[in-house]
């Protein structure tokens, strides 16, 4: 398997140079020949890293330890069903796991896009290959996974216990491909410079997969919240680790991207903008990649290769450099084809959102850098964690959640103060009405209630849309509510599936303004039979029982819970020790309501092997954080769903004062 | 077996004091988070400390005192620290400019040159520009037939 995965990166890079320098060539020379060819050719790279990754996946099942990098990530104990998770486990099979998801998406990404758009394809086809080869280069001559070790071991030393959870099928593999995805629009928009139009045409596309890669992305962040929630066993679902931050501001920079690529879409504003967002993103998410694998600073997750760091460094700065460059140079071409007709519009609307978005990012940003800065400046050692997150993007956050409300209220080009009337008149009651009953019934953090208010001013919005729309299809076709809806949404699907995730953010928002400022936790120990009491739950200690395993020792701690004295439910909490690894990994016995989830760990068995420690929580709304997830994929499924009727495809390219460079 | 009233606001004021500081030994996790044997002691050290009635800047200068300043969740608001916490509104107020100014810049109308002038000034570069305006007005016409509903742009 060694000799055939080397082989199948040398290929595949031999490949990736290919098509990137016969596009090149086929443009330069006009030949269309060896375009299509060059185009052959990203396909098979796909193919080929497709060979490649499965030889991986083989030499794990045959637990070929000769390769190094099966032997660091599988043992002969490892249940065979987490061979997947193993694949990527490791800086070097994460890698080759990026590289074939990127190989993957650059041929979709090809094979998708219509010939009408033919002059976009080769410089989109260079653009995604030049990406592909340079991790195909790091990955042969830094980072082969294929490397042989000298000396077979008899075992290898087996698989992260940490990464032995369900959510670890999904979590990093979506990620990774979210991040990677991110290559797609910017190659897109690139492609437009390279290729000197004037007019809008790469922004379809770039729509497209700018909207895939920020669903998967943000998929594989919850994805990654949830996993952090069952098995980190704290009872938090999000740090402010530097590599968590690192996923966040992509995914930011996309959700600004995918909001204002819909103003070039409708009105062809914002063409410079655009392009320098997709280049801002793109250089965020290759700054995620460096953080993840340079390891400047200190993490729970970071892989930790230095050499490495370098590289991906370099990458960086050539890439924003380059981009950069390319966006100055072709200036004279892009130009707005309307004008901004009122500050109290949906143009401006986006234009704050993104602001807002931005500025999160850069105060994520500023978080994880500061502390190298401060070390350098002043040799100050300092640690920037949730406290200060909390502190400066709280407000940030909050005032996206009430422009997420006010937003879709305004509309396009300006808004008079009787359509504002119009549209306000009943989301801003409501949302006050709601703060009103929840300050009589308990809640009572300001912070708290400002939070669920703007959430509920974005739900009213979205409801009152939905009611309206229904409302005047019903009158005008007729037909019953049930039908107007539907034929509502199929009407307006990208404006629809954009309210859909909107009330998915919401979901979200009750979950994190629930959990942040409602909690309650409680560290015991606690004698076998006894109780502890937490919120409205007492939590008796039942038993213990022990499995000892080749490679583990499993304990699971059975609990029962009562609720005004009356039994209510019994759980177990589940805790496994790996003595190679010393780490143990637990699992939380969680009860999950629509109300709030009782959340017990299990912690350490006391050295008279009567008691247990564990730590109990209350957290409320949790389960609307993890529902927020497939909403999210539903209203991004109908954000995306093609239409029959071919969509506007944009504005007349109206150009002021054409500046021709030769 | 509900906790003493005196005991839970302890017990509350223990809990938030833990989310302000670091485990020294493990990597940016607060003293919540953590599962180190060193975090646990130092959880256990602030409980004595706040049950014996020292208050929570005390405790936290203690910590400080021992370990350094990395200690701390976030960067005291003091010295050249102080940036950290000043430098995120500073960058939201140049971005609010930028906006501002940029909306300002947009209202303006689009400098159009007059046909007239453009016929005139017979600029051969032109010719491919005013092709790709004539392409697509004619594919506008073809597009905007009136069909059954809106084009999925409207609303």
């Amino acid at each position: 398997m060694a000799e055939l995965g080397t082989a199948s990166i040398i290929l595949a890079l031999a490949l990736a140079v290919y098509a990137a320098a016969g596009s090149l060539a086929g443009v330069w020379w006009r030949a269309p020949g060896l375009a299509i060819s060059a185009r052959r050719a990203t396909y098979l790279v796909a193919l080929v890293l497709g060979v490649a990754t499965a030889a991986l996946v083989v030499a794990f099942l045959r637990n070929e330890f000769g390769i190094q990098y099966v032997a660091e990530n599988s043992n002969l104990a490892m249940p065979r069903i987490y061979t997947w998770v193993a694949f990527y486990a490791g800086n070097e099979g994460s890698l080759l796991y990026v590289a074939m998801a990127l190989s993957v998406v650059s041929a979709l990404t090809v094979w998708l896009l219509p010939r009408r758009l033919g002059a976009l394809r080769p410089y989109t086809n260079i653009v995604l290959m030049l990406v592909v080869t340079f991790y195909l280069v790091v990955l042969m001559v830094l980072a082969n996974p294929f490397r042989e070790l000298a000396v077979v071991p008899v075992d290898g030393r087996g698989i992260n216990p940490l990464l032995t959870h369900p959510g670890m099928f999904f979590h990093p593999p979506m990620l990774m491909l979210g991040l990677i995805a991110t290559t797609v629009p910017f190659a897109l928009a690139t492609a437009g410079l390279l290729a000197r139009k004037v007019d809008d045409d790469w922004v379809d596309w770039g729509r497209t997969w700018g909207i895939v890669a920020w669903a998967l992305l943000g998929t594989g962040l919850l994805l990654g919240a949830w996993w952090a929630y069952t098995i980190l066993g704290w009872g938090g679902y999000w740090a402010w680790d530097p590599v968590e931050n690192a996923a966040l501001m992509p995914f930011l920079g996309l959700t600004a991207f995918i909001h204002s690529i819909m103003v070039q879409k409708r009105r062809g504003m914002f063409r410079m903008w655009n392009i320098a967002l997709i280049n801002v993103t793109f250089g965020l998410a290759n700054f995620g990649v460096f953080i993840n694998r340079g390891g400047p600073v200190p993490s729970v997750h970071s892989f930790g290769a230095s050499t490495l760091g370098w590289v991906f460094l370099a990458f960086l700065a050539v890439t924003v450099v380059g981009s950069f460059a390319l966006f100055y140079y072709r200036l004279g071409i892009l130009r707005s084809a309307q004008r901004l007709e009122s500050a109290l519009s949906r143009e401006a609307a986006f234009l704050v959102n993104n602001l807002l978005l931005l500025g999160i990012a850069f105060v994520t940003m500023w978080g994880v850098v500061f502390p190298l800065l401060s070390e350098a400046v002043s040799g100050h050692t300092v640690t920037v964690a949730e406290p200060f997150y909390n502190q400066v993007n709280g407000p940030l956050m909050l005032a996206l959640i009430a422009l997420m409300g006010i937003g879709p209220l305004l509309p396009w080009r300006h808004a008079t103060w009787t359509t504002l009337r119009r549209t306000m008149i009943v989301p801003f009651p409501v949302a006050a009405v709601l703060v009103a009953a929840l300050a009589i019934g308990g809640v009572h953090k300001p912070v708290a209630l400002l939070g669920f208010g703007v959430s509920g001013l974005v739900a009213a919005s979205v409801l009152q849309e939905w009611v309206r729309g229904t409302h005047a299809r019903h009158r005008a076709s007729g037909a019953a509510y049930p039908v107007a809806f539907l034929q509502l949404i199929g009407a307006n699907r990208p404006r629809y599936g954009g309210y859909v995730v909107h009330l998915a953010v919401v979901m979200l928002a009750f979950g994190i303004i629930g959990s942040s400022f409602y909690s309650l936790e409680r560290d015991v120990i606690l004698p076998v039979g006894q109780r502890a009491a937490i919120g409205e739950y007492e939590v008796e200690f039942v038993r213990t029982d022990t499995e000892r395993f080749a490679d583990r020792t499993e304990r699971t701690a059975t609990l029962r819970i009562y609720r005004d004295g009356q039994p209510l439910d019994t759980m177990t909490a589940w805790q496994a020790v790996y003595p190679s690894f010393r780490m143990i990994s637990t699992r939380a016995a969680i009860r999950m309501t629509p109300v709030e989830d009782l959340y017990v760990l299990f912690s350490e068995v006391q050295p008279d092997g009567r008691s247990a420690a564990f730590r109990l929580l209350v957290n409320p709304l949790m389960l609307w954080m993890w529902l927020s997830g497939p909403v999210l994929l539903l209203g991004t499924v109908v954000a995306l769903w093609p239409s029959r009727q071919r969509a506007l495809a944009y504005a007349p390219a109206l150009i002021a004062e054409p500046r021709v460079r030769p | 077996m509900a906790l003493a009233q005196e005991e839970s606001s302890l017990e509350a004021r223990a809990q938030a004091l833990d989310r302000q500081l670091i485990c020294p030994v493990c990597p940016g996790e607060t003293l919540n988070q953590s599962q180190a044997t060193l975090a646990k002691q130092m959880r256990q050290i602030l409980r004595d400390r706040l049950a014996d009635g020292q208050t929570e800047q005390e405790i936290t200068d203690y910590f400080v005192s021992v370990y350094g300043e990395l200690v701390l969740a976030a960067p005291p608001k003091h010295g050249f620290l102080l940036t950290a916490w000043l430098v995120p509104p500073a960058a939201l107020l140049a971005g609010i400019t930028v906006l501002v100014l940029t909306i300002r810049r947009l209202r303006k109308p689009l400098a159009l040159v007059p046909a007239a002038e453009l016929e005139a000034s017979n600029d051969v570069e032109l010719e491919p520009y005013l092709d790709l305006v004539d392409k697509e007005m004619r594919g506008t016409a073809v597009k905007d037939q009136p069909g059954r509903g809106a084009a999925p742009w409207r609303s």
